[in-house]
């Protein structure tokens, strides 16, 4: 039920979207909506609806507003490639620095060519619509371009669009688990949301049903964690749940065992030996798990 | 009265004085001191470095010839070019919407690295519809501002310069008043001099909406559209 109503905004989103970036039919509010141009642009009514979604519900913008986001999620859905965990790791570590090369981009000003590239590349609403527009501009027969330089920019664009959308076919919404600082910034705002996904221990066989529908590779059912850094709310794992073992219910952040802040690595729970679940519920050297 | 070169001096040094800090704010703000001068015949003259030269330069695209600005003319109702640079996120939406087809995506026109991908006016396929506010109305952070229709009439894109050197007037010499016909403020009329009747640009009323370039038979063209400075 959650996933056909995120499912339904989502395609209304992105059917908006698209109509007014191929030019079609002027659509502001679409654009409005995005978080980027409401902080360029400080609109504070639009910040704070955004922002009390997410401390509400979670990172619910990728999932239903971002454009980029939910190209991404279509071109994941006509894939059998499970998505693994352990995916994550590789660049994991790459959004924090596009965010703060943003945010340092920004303060250093208009003068400062860095502005024109890492805000183009870095911000979802822009690359896409500007990703459109280059579609539109190359295979709509209208002659609005002519110069060889801006040609090279447009099809620039739409080979960056290509990869987007085969990137996320293969390996399932890598932009936002890699690039996006806006993923990055709102998906450590709902670590502490009221609501998140949440493992029933009592039910989970650990069948990893939910790790390979995954859109983010953002579950670890071997430890029944769920990566809210990651989370979109796209609510394929709990749709995919055979057992009934995951509820959207209120965050346990302080109650829980498992420290949400940080990131359990790959590399700790490959190096643990197949033994009973007594030993593998002990915390060993270079543990991320830390006692509540 | 007498002439007195000490007087003059004076009064250079004067002038100098109250200038110098105008010219000094405007080389700051633009990051390149460069100034515009308005001519007797309509041209306008760039000085940079002290350096004068007339920028009647073009460049042929696609057999046709487009004016080579010296500053970028940015989409209407942006208040200056910095606040423009800063809200600008490039997302092209004023480029896929605009009915006139004459946004498109900047590169190098910005100078110095500035601006890169953020719209920028031509006028090969239309001109800027003095009632139209199609950009404003779908830029989402508001760097094209959307006003009522009077103040977006009145919002100056630039200024029109002429160059009487293409002009066919000139150098066909026809009866040609295609730019004072089509000027939809009227800044344009056509005025006797030198055996030929040429365009001559009234100041306060021109916007820079490019409508005589657009409609200018000249190749290149001999009234042209330059940006504003700030």
């Amino acid at each position: 039920m959650l996933r056909n109503l995120r499912r339904l905004l989502a395609i209304l989103s992105l059917t908006a979207s698209i109509v007014t970036c191929l030019g079609l039919l002027p659509i502001p509010f679409i654009g409005k909506l995005q978080l980027v141009p409401a902080l360029i642009g400080l609109d504070v009514t639009m910040l704070v609806i955004i922002l009390a979604a997410t401390c509400l519900f979670g990172n619910i913008y990728c999932s239903i507003i971002c454009p980029t986001g939910i190209l991404q999620d279509i071109a994941t859905h006509f894939t059998h490639n499970p998505r693994h965990y352990h995916q994550a790791r590789t660049g994991y570590y790459i959004r924090p620095w596009v965010l703060a090369a943003s945010v340092g981009a920004f303060l250093m000003g208009t003068g400062f060519v860095g502005w024109y590239v890492m805000q183009p590349l870095a911000d979802p609403w822009s690359l896409f619509s500007r990703c459109l527009n280059a579609v539109r501009t190359l295979f709509a027969s209208t002659d609005e371009i002519t110069e060889t330089w801006q040609i090279a920019v447009l099809w620039a664009h739409f080979a960056v669009l290509l990869i987007i959308v085969v990137a996320s076919w293969r390996w399932g919404r890598v932009f936002c688990s890699r690039v996006c600082p806006i993923g990055f910034v709102l998906g450590h705002i709902s670590i502490f949301s009221l609501f998140e996904i949440r493992f029933d221990a009592s039910r989970c066989t650990a069948c990893h049903e939910c790790e390979r529908k995954c859109k983010c590779s953002c579950m670890k059912p071997s430890i029944q964690f769920v990566d809210d850094a990651r989370c979109v709310r796209c609510f394929n794992c709990i749709a995919n749940c055979k057992q009934g073992a995951l509820r959207y219910y209120y965050n346990d952040y302080y109650t829980s065992k498992i420290n949400k802040l940080r990131y359990p690595t790959h590399r700790v729970w490959e190096r643990r030996p197949k033994t009973d679940a007594a030993s593998a519920a002990a915390p060993q050297e270079g543990d991320d798990r830390h006692e509540a | 009265m007498k002439h007195d070169p000490s007087r003059r001096r004076f009064l250079t040094a004067a002038a100098s004085m109250l200038v110098a800090p105008v010219v000094a704010k405007a080389g700051e703000v633009a990051r390149e001191v460069a100034d515009t001068v308005r001519l007797d015949d309509g041209t306008v003259q760039v000085i940079v470095h002290g350096g004068r030269f007339n920028k009647q330069i073009h460049t042929v695209i696609d057999g046709q010839p487009s004016a080579d600005r010296y500053f970028a003319i940015m989409p209407p109702c942006t208040i200056n070019r910095e606040r423009f640079h800063q809200l600008c996120i490039a997302c092209h939406q004023c480029i896929a919407h605009c009915p006139e087809h004459i946004l498109k995506p900047a590169t190098t026109e910005y100078k110095n690295g500035k601006g890169l991908l953020q719209p920028t006016m031509s006028f090969e396929r239309g001109y800027c519809r003095p009632s139209c506010r199609r950009c404003a109305e779908v830029c989402p952070t508001g760097a094209i501002q959307l006003v009522d229709v009077a103040r977006k009439r009145a919002d100056r894109l630039g200024w029109a310069n002429f160059n009487s050197q293409t002009c066919v007037t000139v150098t066909q010499d026809v009866d040609c008043d295609a730019c004072g016909r089509h000027c939809p403020h009227g800044a344009i009329q056509m005025i006797e001099k030198g055996g030929h009747k040429v365009p001559t640009i009234d100041v306060k009323l021109c916007t820079g909406c490019g409508a005589c370039e657009f409609y200018c038979p000249a190749r290149p063209k001999a009234i042209c559209i330059e940006g504003l400075m700030y």
